[in-house]
């Protein structure tokens, strides 16, 4: 069908023949021109000093002023390595979990057990980030944490304050990052598994591959577009970290770590209505995330045969 | 729960950020004119005549509608959107039909702030946001310019700016204009029925304290005195430590914790001389000179750092001090750990012990401390700031002079007095024939387990919309309570520091626009960076003999220029009159 060398097809024609196709594809593009395109025209906000009442054309006009404000603050450099970091380790360590979850599921021989365990890894998925941090300061509090309590009984040594030492909240944030996350985001994997041709199986079987080698030879480069095409998109929210979840979690004993570029524009004020500020750093927020995903997509069409375009 | 209304924040922050280009372009091009041309400051236009004091009701009832948005009831159970009783008494007393717009508390500042920054389709009236500059709404046209809609229409209103000159200052903005109607904590208003008489009497120091809390039960057990000196509070914590006050055998007691915020803890700056107290958010304050000055820098405060630093290293403060919340402590206090609190509203004293006893232990007794004596000697206690810009009207208004009015009577008349702060008369108080109020039986004992206060709150009084916390209204709230009461009232006038006048967030400096653009750029990064580097000092990562570097940082941040502005502000709200 895609191959039908359109010149020879009048366009009305094509629009009629596609009629149905079309009209399925309306509502998405909707969602993209409202959600996505249109407030891009907010992004003239950076170069304002806006004030609501004057709105944003009628607010004088500053040029890179805010931008400027952004880059001579004395915080920039350690917001941003912060942002860069978390969301790097977020990646490397977060990435490769579904994947190795999925393919366990796979093997599962009993399908309702399969359903069971799947079921169950999606469940942390839905628990509200406030829940899951306040679940996490609970077991791990000093004073009143399970953990804390069973370290203690077991070493003897004192309690550690996790919340609050700096050197472990990155690995808190990206643990339960992993833990809340992994089950949902196997679901494209196990989607990409049940496309895999069963005839490569038992051609494999025939040939004495064990369940492992089917696996490395079969499973996974079957479902590598699939991967890929997830890294690549995954490169792009690099920068877009959590901040829900920071804001929960850290404190001024922890902003040595903790503190982001979105963090930081929060206490900035964005209640306190700098949005021109907010912009205006978020705007510079995506042009890292765009420079990341471009490179990536590169990267990936040069070394392989996937990409997104 | 703040947490959850910072990250709603972030979100709908984002959002606005994203969406503003579709619903802000329009903007309101007539709402400029109050920006530009700021009325004559101080009292009102020539022309307009003072207001009298007003008939009821306002007017015929069902002509007028007025919109309210409002961050819902403290009691979330009881919405005011459910009309609740003391607002269908207003309604009857006023003949203004209300319509609300609430938004559950958490949300506000965000939700409230999203639709200000649209600037279309305003409510009458609104609650400015907490976290928001009720000033810049007004320079930015959202809200009215009110001197001359106060001068005329709101008789209470001026009644007590004429007895407390420092209500006007406390909310007129640096042009000279008054963009919000005040709120008040206590200190102005003694009983509902002098409002009406014209009459105010001096209430006196507050009897609501933010205030340090002991486990007295503790201090008796362990034979030792009510801590009055900073050594005394070393010993006594050094003793609930080691001493095993709830004597279950082990070590695990928390000597002290801040209640919420972190910043509660430098209370104990108290024995040099930094009233911080006040306000736990506040970093300036003024000098003998005039001249206002940073605390965060100051040797006096480096003193306060040594002394956490030391209890810090000897476990004898809570190793969750800096990520406190009220549940976390609570459930401390609940589990019989806790043993005192850096400070607290004294109204949470009756939940803590109620808590305890509830637990089992039959004696407990948790009681406020007196403010630490200081090198002079002195015990001195802070007088909360006690006016907010509480409530504005909004440019999109069309009966701004009812509006005013129905404030004014809501909030400062005897009805509006008594409905807020005691409820409904029959229900939730009687009055005897000499005029003494007291709570009734359902108040008191609630069949469904609430507090008075809760109680109270479930009827409508207690609000969000602006009312004077009336002295009379905590000796009614507190009669069962004696000790508190004692206590609160023990403060002589000449005791009290009355604190810098800034409510946090509130902004109650009169700052210009400029002024505020400087702050914004400024403030964050000096915050941000002494509230971290006050932990690792405490915490002992970083020495106190760096006191001098970190001095030098923070100068280096801009606070010359943040000092100035603030002078500045000060001069002006000092001046204003």
């Amino acid at each position: 069908m895609l191959t039908v060398n359109k010149s020879k097809i009048p366009l009305k024609k094509l629009i009629y023949r596609d009629r149905h196709l079309l009209v399925m594809c309306i509502p998405m593009f909707l969602f993209f021109l409202i959600f996505a395109y249109l407030p891009m025209a907010g992004l003239f906000l950076a170069f304002v000093d806006f004030k609501p009442a004057l709105g944003i054309t009628g607010s004088p006009f500053v040029g890179l002023d805010n931008f400027i404000q952004v880059f001579r603050n004395p915080f920039f450099p350690r917001l941003l390595r912060n942002t860069f970091l978390t969301g790097l380790y977020t990646l490397v360590w977060s990435f490769p979990f579904p994947i190795m979850f999925a393919l366990a599921v796979n093997e599962i021989r009993s399908k309702k057990f399969q359903k069971i365990v799947q079921t169950i890894s999606y469940m942390p998925y839905f628990i509200s980030v406030v829940v899951i941090v306040g679940l996490l300061s609970n077991f791990l509090s000093p004073t009143t944490g399970v953990i804390n309590e069973l370290y203690s009984m077991i070493t003897g040594k004192d309690a550690i304050s996790f919340m609050t030492e700096p050197k472990y909240f990155r690995f808190l944030y990206v643990a339960s990052n992993i833990w809340q996350t992994f089950g949902w985001n196997s679901i494209i994997y196990l989607a990409a598994l049940a496309g895999v041709d069963i005839a490569l199986y038992e051609s494999a079987r025939v040939d004495g591959a064990n369940r492992f080698k089917q696996v490395i030879h079969i499973t996974l480069p079957s479902i590598m577009p699939t991967i890929i095409i997830m890294l690549v998109l995954n490169m792009g929210n690099i920068m877009s970290v959590g901040f829900e979840k920071i804001i929960l979690m850290y404190s001024p004993s922890t902003y040595e770590v903790a503190d982001v570029i979105s963090t930081y524009t929060f206490r900035r004020g964005i209640v306190q209505a700098d949005y021109s500020f907010g912009t205006a750093i978020g705007m510079f927020n995506s042009v890292i995330n765009m420079v990341f995903i471009v490179g990536a997509n590169w990267f990936s069409r040069k070394f392989s045969e996937t990409s997104l375009w | 729960m703040r947490r959850y209304k910072k990250i709603m924040g972030a979100i709908a922050g984002t959002l606005v950020i994203s969406l503003l280009a579709g619903c802000a372009g329009g903007g309101s091009a007539g709402s400029q004119d109050a920006n530009q041309n700021p009325q004559a400051s101080g009292s009102g236009s020539p022309e307009g005549k003072r207001a009298e004091k007003p008939e009821l009701p306002l007017v015929d009832e069902g002509t007028e509608t007025l919109t309210i948005a409002t961050m819902d009831n403290w009691y979330a159970t009881k919405s005011y959107s459910d009309n609740l009783p003391v607002y269908q008494e207003f309604e009857k007393l006023t003949g203004v039909k209300i319509e609300w717009e609430v938004i559950p508390i958490n949300d506000y500042d965000q939700v409230m702030g999203t639709r200000l920054a649209s600037g279309q389709n305003l409510p009458d009236i609104f609650m400015i946001p907490w976290e928001a500059n009720g000033d810049q709404l007004g320079f930015d046209g959202i809200s009215m310019p009110l001197n001359q809609l106060i001068e005329e229409n709101a008789y209470y209103l001026n009644q007590l700016m004429d007895q407390y000159p420092v209500v006007r200052s406390g909310i007129t903005a640096s042009d000279g204009n008054i963009y919000a109607y005040p709120g008040f904590g206590e200190g102005f208003v003694n009983t509902a029925d002098e409002m009406d008489t014209g009459e105010l009497t001096d209430p006196g120091a507050n009897l609501c304290l933010n205030i340090s809390m002991i486990r007295k039960d503790w201090l008796d057990k362990l034979n030792l005195d009510m801590p009055e000196t900073l050594d005394d509070w070393y010993n006594v914590l050094k003793a609930f430590k080691t001493q095993d006050p709830n004597g279950n055998g082990k070590a695990d007691e928390i000597p002290l914790t801040s209640t919420f915020n972190v910043r509660d803890i430098y209370r104990f700056g108290e024995a040099f001389g930094l009233y911080r107290s006040g306000n736990a958010e506040c970093r300036w304050e003024i000098g003998e000179d005039g001249k206002l000055f940073f605390k965060d820098i100051t040797e006096e405060y480096k003193k306060t750092l040594e002394f956490l630093n030391k209890i810090y290293s000897e476990g004898l403060l809570d190793p969750e001090y800096a990520t406190s919340t009220y549940d976390k402590t609570t459930e401390k206090i609940s589990r019989n750990l806790l043993g005192a609190l850096s400070s607290d509203w004294m109204s949470n004293i009756g939940t803590y012990n109620s808590n305890l006893k509830t637990a089992g232990v039959e004696n407990a007794n948790w009681v406020p401390v007196k403010p630490i004596r200081n090198m002079d000697g002195e015990t001195l206690i802070t007088n909360r700031w006690s006016v907010w810009k509480t409530a504005a009207i909004s440019k999109d208004c069309n009966n701004p002079e009812l509006a005013m009015k129905w404030l004014d009577f809501q909030t400062l008349s005897t009805e509006g007095v008594a409905l807020t702060n005691f409820g409904i008369e029959g229900t939730s108080y009687t009055k005897t024939d000499d005029g003494k109020i007291s709570l009734t039986d359902v108040a008191v004992n609630n069949p469904d387990g609430i507090g008075p206060q809760e109680y109270l709150r479930s009827l409508g009084a207690w609000g969000q919309l602006p009312y004077p916390q009336a002295k009379e209204g905590y000796e009614v709230l507190w009669a069962d309570q004696p000790d508190i009461l004692e206590f609160g009232n023990s403060f002589t006038s000449d005791q009290v520091v009355q604190p810098f006048p800034n409510n946090g967030t509130k902004a109650a400096l009169p700052f210009t626009d400029e002024e505020n653009a400087i702050r914004s750029e400024i403030e964050t990064n000096i915050e941000t960076y002494c509230d971290e580097m006050a932990i690792k000092f405490i915490e002992g990562k970083e020495s106190l003999d760096k006191f001098d570097d970190y001095v030098a940082t923070v100068e280096s941040y801009g606070l010359d220029q943040l000092l100035e502005v603030h002078q500045e502000a000060y001069e002006r709200f000092v001046s204003t009159k």
